[in-house]
């Protein structure tokens, strides 16, 4: 659907997006993860044609969006951090502007029902918008961004600002819309990035630090199998039993429950599964293994690794240079 | 073209705005009309003519102050230059809306004119040249605007420096008398009252047709290039 050759765009000296490259897919939903400042907006609006990249292509659909943007636009339904709505309009002009806009001036009545009944706005669609909840200025705005039927859709940051129950729903529609869409979002919130998208895309300092689905991102990252149990019998003979077997790199004790139960911590080599050895290792010494949980890197660590590394590695060779 | 243009002109008349403006712009040249006409008992509408592009280089600003300001305002911009939609036509859209807004004002003006021809006999060919004049002047006035309005975010800004402008291109035959050869004949292009002398005594300059045009199309032109530059760099 999409494909993303090498952009880059700097103002003055500040490298907004530099050098990245990557695909959308058909029915795919990409996110697009990062601090903020880390170049997802500066790439979404070059996709969307409103800014125009130094270097690098984007080929939407086939056609090359710098070389015939106005063919190009038409495959592209975008939805910016602040939805663009005119506030002296109602919903139903507000969407027959769009209709317009995109150059489907015939039908455009049926094209507004449709986009309206498919964001659920049908309710409003005769009041003024700025006499509507944010709620639903962003479920004109993705209206908006689905006139016309473009195969894709660029979000940006579609859940900010609304409540849990909105978020919620503007999730559910989002998922109903990849049926028929390849959409591209951003957010910087994770638990919605790892909920929602396919494959994910982390940004740091305008460069693509990460692309992968979230699984494979949070397995990549873990350098240790970690595990967590709670085991009942003398601390010391649990320490020694756990210790002595293979493949254990490390084990401590991080909580102490009753008398002789305590929590340990245990990590061991990577890939390594240690439950069934810790079972039976500890069954055999009669300490019964009263909770074991098997710690998984969440999307949270993995976003925070990349870009706490990066930054780390970034000081520190800022810091040799100075000497 | 015309989807921008038919929105702008929504804008204009869903809010109190154009009424507003030419209601001021028929209060003022109806005083004109009245000193000049009724009490000065001529049917010589061109003098009161004379001095409405006075009264429009205060509400050309006005008018286009709000044409890109509010767009970016809004953030609606990202919307418009995001649809398969060329720079050039978002530019000539808003510029005629404007246009026609000024043109609806004047031709409510043509009262003037029904009464002047039920009271006396006045020169219909230099009250035809007038208001040619009055219309190509007007349209520079507001390319003028349109380029001052995408210049900054902010409406009054935008006002001002328009304003400032139109004061500029104005004003700046005064100071031919200061000059003499090149700069003399470089103030006389930069003049916009200049051309405007020979369509009050009833003559329709080709020159002065084309020298109207051209300016427009240059504040136009560079409307476009600062577009391109400035939003979407």
């Amino acid at each position: 659907m999409i494909e993303v050759k090498s952009l880059s765009k700097t103002y003055g000296s500040l490298n907004a997006v530099s050098d990245i490259s990557f695909s959308l897919k058909e029915g795919e939903i990409l996110g697009f993860l990062g601090p903020n400042g880390a170049g997802k907006s500066t790439t979404m609006n070059m996709i969307c044609g409103l800014l125009v990249p130094d270097e690098g292509t984007i080929v939407i659909n086939g056609i090359d969006l710098l070389e015939s943007p106005k063919k190009a636009k038409r495959h592209i339904g975008y939805l910016p951090e602040t939805p663009p709505l005119y506030p002296e309009m109602t919903v139903m002009e507000y969407l027959k502007f769009c209709c317009e806009l995109k150059g489907i001036p015939k039908k455009s009545k049926e094209e507004c029902i449709r986009v309206m009944n498919l964001c659920g706005i049908e309710d409003v669609q005769n009041r003024l918008i700025k006499n509507l909840s944010k709620g639903y200025k962003q479920r004109i705005g993705i209206a908006a961004a689905l006139i016309g039927d473009p195969d894709v859709l660029i979000l940006d940051e579609p859940t900010v600002g609304l409540d849990p129950k909105q978020i919620r729903e503007i999730r559910t529609m989002i998922k109903s819309l990849a049926k028929n869409h390849s959409i591209i979002l951003s957010s910087h919130i994770l638990p919605e990035v790892n909920a929602l998208c396919d494959r994910i895309i982390i940004m740091n300092k305008g460069k693509i630090a990460a692309i992968d689905t979230p699984e494979n991102l949070s397995k990549d990252f873990q350098s240790v199998s970690k595990l967590y149990v709670e085991v009942e019998g003398p601390k010391e003979d649990v320490l020694y039993t756990i210790s002595s077997l293979q493949g254990i790199l490390s084990v401590e004790v991080v909580k102490e429950i009753g008398e002789i139960i305590f929590g340990y911590q245990v990590e061991g080599e990577k890939d390594k599964d240690l439950r069934r050895p810790l079972f039976y290792a500890l069954a055999e010494g009669r300490m019964p293994i009263l909770e074991m949980t098997v710690k998984k890197m969440s999307l949270e660590d993995v976003f925070l690794h990349i870009t706490l590394n990066e930054n780390t590695n970034e000081e520190e060779s800022n810091h040799v240079d100075h000497l | 073209m015309w989807t921008i243009c038919k929105r702008e002109l929504k804008g204009y008349f869903y809010s109190p705005q154009a009424y507003i403006l030419m209601g001021f712009f028929l209060l003022l040249t109806g005083f004109l009309f009245s000193d000049f006409v009724i009490r000065g008992n001529s049917p010589n509408i061109q003098y009161a003519m004379s001095s409405w592009p006075i009264i429009f280089l205060f509400i050309a600003p006005m008018l286009t102050m709000k044409l890109f300001t509010e767009e970016k305002k809004n953030g609606t911009e990202k919307l418009i230059f995001s649809s398969p939609i060329s720079v050039e036509k978002v530019v000539l859209g808003k510029f005629f809306s404007a246009c026609l807004v000024y043109l609806i004002a004047l031709s409510l003006t043509l009262i003037h004119v029904i009464l002047v021809v039920i009271l006396g006999k006045p020169d219909m060919g230099i009250i035809f040249s007038s208001y040619l004049g009055n219309i190509l002047l007007g349209f520079a006035f507001l390319s003028v605007g349109v380029f001052a309005s995408s210049l900054t975010e902010n409406q009054i800004i935008a006002g001002i420096i328009s304003f400032g402008l139109l004061l500029f291109f104005w004003l700046v035959d005064l100071l031919q008398s200061m000059f003499s050869g090149v700069s003399k004949e470089l103030i006389k292009v930069l003049s916009l009252f200049e051309p405007y002398a020979p369509f009050q005594s009833g003559i329709v300059s080709l020159s002065g047709v084309i020298y109207y045009l051209s300016f427009t199309g240059v504040f136009l032109f560079l409307t476009i290039r600062i577009i391109r530059s400035r939003w979407l760099q």
